[in-house]
């Protein structure tokens, strides 16, 4: 029988800078192993900064840019585009890939994260960012893990 | 500081037109390869499309005036990178090559308390005026374009108003520049916000003495935006003479 965590806490506390994923609260976000997988995401909270870094893959499972604390540091066909409270990345048919919102002091991450064989990742689905197998890493301070996914 | 520091200061600080905006404000030579530094609101306009997108224009009619001499500029970083419109810079490139220029103080050497003074051209003047405070505080705050990020500040007494936007913070025991002069404290714009509220409840002659008000209104904190995330800018001209 599957268990639903909701509403839980990982490494922060309510009213502090977090992540919002799927439907818990984060400091940390990793998804897929750098250097391992094609595709990766880091998703972290750093002196009071959201920092978003990982390499992105479209449904084809190939690269469509490598984001480095939210800067595009190589773009293979892939546009940023800035809106007042965080960015989209949008591929060149223009068609939105991911976005990073701000609302409160909670980052929220909206988009796909393919895998090398163009399987789904992590996704947003129902307003919530929702992960779909590992490796994966919710909440990290110190050392310690929130919730591990091999 | 010695009066001589601050006359070589004034000399590399210029004042920026846009003519086809139609907005002015401030900004340095951080070398003598003409290479000059503002900010990044007063070279561009923003807008935000119907999807919440920010759509930045940046203008292409420049010119810097240091006196009665005007001198052409050009933008110089990447239009396509978003690091000068998160941070609020941009680098322009004079088809002059300035008298002077300020070097960039060694930024972890920076303290509370310590006096510094802002070289900008507020509204109304055509000439340079210099004002002093001390470094009120150092502090992250989030972008205010772009509230994902955070900016790292100096918080200073120092005054400055409309047209200060892009002059330079300098330290007064050295005359080297430490930040950006880029926008007033939030209680400032409070207060206008309160004004403007009142604006629209009165008549001749009081609304002109509110909008007045608003314009030179000069009181309490400024932040200037630390040179830290201009000088991580890969446009950033090396070799400079820290």
């Amino acid at each position: 029988m599957p268990i639903y965590m909701r509403g839980s806490y990982f490494f922060v506390r309510p009213g502090q800078k977090r992540f919002e994923i799927s439907s818990n609260f984060t400091n940390y976000l990793e998804i897929g192993i750098q250097g391992v997988t094609e595709y990766y995401l880091e998703a972290k909270v750093e002196n009071d900064e959201f920092k978003i870094s990982g390499t992105l893959l479209n449904p084809s499972g190939q690269v469509l840019c490598n984001i480095n604390q939210n800067f595009i540091e190589t773009s293979l066909g892939c546009i940023k585009e800035m809106t007042p409270n965080g960015y989209r990345i949008k591929d060149n048919d223009k068609n939105q890939v991911f976005e990073i919102r701000v609302e409160n002091n909670i980052c929220h991450l909206k988009g796909a994260i393919y895998s090398e064989s163009g399987e789904i990742v992590a996704r947003e689905q129902e307003d919530s960012f929702l992960i779909f197998r590992g490796p994966a890493i919710i909440g990290k301070s110190n050392g310690s893990i929130g919730i591990k996914l091999d | 500081m010695p009066a001589q520091l601050i006359n070589n200061c004034i000399k590399a600080v210029g004042k920026i037109v846009c003519r086809d905006f139609g907005q002015s404000g401030s900004g340095f030579f951080i070398d003598d390869e003409g290479h000059f530094l503002t900010n990044n609101h007063v070279v561009t306009k923003m807008g935000i499309d119907r999807l919440g997108a920010i759509r930045l224009d940046y203008s292409r009619d420049i010119y810097v005036k240091f006196g009665n001499n005007a001198y052409n500029a050009s933008i110089l970083i990447d239009e396509n990178s978003d690091r000068p419109f998160v941070f609020d810079y941009c680098i322009l490139k004079l088809n002059d090559s300035p008298s002077d220029h300020i070097c960039v103080a060694d930024l972890s050497q920076i303290n509370q308390g310590e006096r510094v003074f802002a070289i900008g051209y507020p509204s109304g003047f055509e000439m340079p005026i210099v004002t002093s405070g001390i470094i009120s505080a150092r502090l992250r705050m989030p972008s205010h374009r772009n509230s994902l990020h955070t900016m790292k500040t100096f918080l200073t007494d120092a005054v400055a108003t409309y047209g200060n936007s892009g002059g330079p913070l300098i330290r007064s025991t050295d005359g080297k520049v430490i930040g950006i002069v880029t926008m007033p404290h939030e209680i400032r714009n409070r207060i206008k916000d309160r004004l403007q509220r009142h604006l629209a409840k009165v008549t001749p002659p009081i609304n002109d003495i509110i909008k007045f008000i608003m314009r030179y209104l000069h009181e309490g904190f400024v932040y200037a935006i630390s040179l830290e995330h201009v000088l991580n800018d890969p446009a950033f001209p090396q070799g400079g003479d820290n």
